[in-house]
């Protein structure tokens, strides 16, 4: 009996192949050297050649390859780009940080990488499975790299917090998965959909509603949505400060990236009333928690945590309208906050103290003197994640509130603009106590230590400052490229 | 829809009450003659000496860790075995593929020194 071959396609899963290719290289090489930063730079070299594979891919057919499992299309491709700069900025972050620590392995690179593959197989899925094994591949490299720390007691906690939680949020996830199987008869993500069509009698499903509920649990965690979000503050503040800028906008644009397919593609007819009415609810209270929980922190790592939940509920904003303006304002988003975020966290990973975990407010009391550069940088990400004009940040938000108003949900749009106004006391918290508080004086009467600004590190600040300018005082490229991406 | 799932419950149901009954009634209807030999830990007829709490050698977990994971993979190796020739160049590419990385792995943990027993 003849066997009849797959149609594979390895051309649109390039960049993934890029990076994985590239990830066990580092594994490999890892044996052979004694200094593990030339593993960080091999890195940097596979994550460019996935970036050019995924621009030279942009704009050609949106071929589907394995069977229907994955597909390169204009949406994937951008994330791709979104994942791939994460990744190699905190390559960057890393390779100054770890050096400082004593952590500089070579699987910590190698792990990076993975997660990174698991984030753009993520963004590529079109089928629930597939999304399902990349939020593995994604999550287990994380769990690691949160406890990669660990002679801190902090760090070692981060990541059992993360496993025991995020392996709890993927069981509700496949419990999902199995009850539209179960209802639907199938996994692939159209097929679902046609599945729901009006034609086919099929709409008001009990038991593919509660699967959706479920995978909703399941997204919601990733993204750090209230109620799901207990575990955030804890790992972002444990873990290595290079691994907590990663996770903060890598897991996070993962997850709204299969959410936005998985709930546009498969459920976009049938429960689409459902689901924008859980998603608003959700939107209203991530946002309000995370900013007010924000409000109270005396540490600076732990606030951008609570920070990053609030940035969450906003992008949610983005996708309840349902629209195809509601996507591409979500894709400008997770762009944005890409760069605004890393840049916030590379920041802290100069000022960070070696011997403890996490940054207290008094460590920047002061710092505009100690050191005008890093509090300038400091002061452009806080204004920008606040959402002051002309900077990045101002754009996403507008974008996403402009899409609910579109969508007839100006309330929405109003509790986002309100939860931005609360966020600037935190953020400008910062900025007072660069600017208008003296030195804290140190316990022991020591002289703070010299801020050790080394290459990479430098290399992050300034690449994450051009962009975050040069695109909130010209956000039309950006914008035009989030347009060929979005879908709806 | 959810009425073809009665015989689910009804199963569920069912095994319910088996499990509930074979646990009552022996408690109910058994003899009982406790002694000493009956409340000793039993192991595959050995005798227990000491308790489950002892520290035991790290290499003996990652060498049983190695094992399982190197041993499952091989398996992989007897379903293409089977269908060698009709899968002709693809096959033989993908496994000569998947047998790299297992060679990469297996180095990448010699030279980590995970398979020195000191």
């Amino acid at each position: 009996m003849p066997i009849e071959f797959p149609v594979l396609n390895f051309v649109a899963v390039g960049p993934m192949l890029a990076v994985t290719i590239t990830a066990f290289l580092v594994m490999f090489i890892e044996l052979f050297v004694e200094d593990k930063r030339i593993l960080g730079y091999i890195s940097l070299v596979g994550l460019a050649v996935a970036a050019v594979l995924s621009f030279s891919l942009m704009g050609a057919f949106a071929a589907p390859a394995f069977q229907t499992m994955v597909i390169s299309d204009g949406y994937a491709l951008f994330l791709n780009l979104i994942f791939i700069i994460a990744a190699a900025l905190s390559i960057l972050i890393s390779l100054s940080y770890l050096g400082e620590r004593e952590l500089q392995h070579g699987e910590y690179y190698a792990l990076l990488l993975f997660a990174t593959v698991g984030m753009m197989l993520m963004g590529a899925a079109t089928d629930l499975m597939i999304v399902f094994m990349g939020l593995e591949i994604m999550s287990i490299a994380l769990y690691i790299l949160a406890a990669f720390n660990r002679q801190q007691l902090g760090s070692g906690e981060a990541g059992m917090k993360y496993f025991v939680l995020g392996a709890f949020a993927s069981a509700f996830f496949l419990y999902g998965v199995a009850l539209v199987y179960g209802a639907t008869g199938s996994t692939n993500l159209q097929e679902i959909g046609s599945w729901f069509s009006v034609d086919r009698g099929n709409l008001g499903d009990p038991i593919a509603l509660v699967g959706l509920g479920l995978l909703l649990v399941g997204f919601a965690f990733k993204i750090a949505a209230v109620p799901f979000q207990w575990w955030t503050p804890d790992v972002y503040h444990g873990s290595p400060t290079s691994v907590t800028a990663f996770m903060s906008v890598g897991a996070k644009a993962a997850g709204f990236a299969s959410l936005v397919r998985v709930l546009m593609v498969s459920f976009n007819e049938a429960f689409t009333i459902d689901w924008q009415l859980a998603l608003a609810v959700l939107a209203v209270i991530t946002m309000t928690v995370g900013n007010i929980a924000a409000l109270a922190q005396k540490d600076v790592k732990r606030m951008l945590a609570y920070s990053s939940i609030a940035h969450a509920g906003y992008i949610l904003v983005g996708v309840v309208p349902a629209s195809m303006i509601g996507v591409r304002a979500v894709l400008f988003y997770l762009f944005s906050y890409t760069f605004m975020n890393i840049g916030a966290f590379a920041v802290i990973a100069i000022l960070e103290r070696r011997s403890e975990v996490g940054s207290s407010i008094q460590d920047y009391a002061g710092l505009a003197s100690r050191s005008p550069f890093l509090a300038g940088m400091m002061l452009l990400f806080m204004v920008s994640l606040t959402g002051i004009p002309p900077f990045i940040g101002f754009w996403g938000k507008l974008y996403v509130f402009w899409a609910a108003v579109q969508a007839d949900m100006s309330w929405l749009a109003v509790i986002g603009m309100i939860n931005s106004a609360i966020s600037a006391f935190y953020y400008l918290g910062v900025v007072v106590q660069m600017y208008m508080r003296p030195v804290a004086a140190d316990e022991d009467g020591v002289e703070a230590p010299a801020f050790k600004l080394t290459g990479p590190i430098m290399v992050t600040l300034v690449v994450t400052a051009i962009v975050t300018v040069v695109f909130g005082i010209w956000p039309t490229p950006l914008f035009n490229l989030a347009s060929l991406a979005a879908f709806g | 829809m959810p009425l073809d799932y009665i015989p689910i419950l009804i199963l569920f149901v069912i095994a319910t009450i088996l499990a509930g009954v074979s646990l009552a009634l022996p408690h109910f209807l058994g003899p009982r003659l406790p002694n000493k030999a009956k409340s000793e830990v039993v192991e595959s007829g050995k005798l227990a000496y000491g308790d489950a709490r002892r520290r035991v050698p790290i290499q003996y977990y990652i060498v049983a860790m190695l094992f399982i994971i190197f041993d499952i993979e091989v398996l992989f190796l007897y379903p293409w075995a089977v269908v060698f020739w009709d899968l002709k160049w693809f096959g033989l590419v993908q496994v000569g593929i998947f047998t790299l990385l297992l060679i990469e792995s297996f180095v990448y943990v010699w030279k980590k020194g995970v398979l020195e027993w000191e």
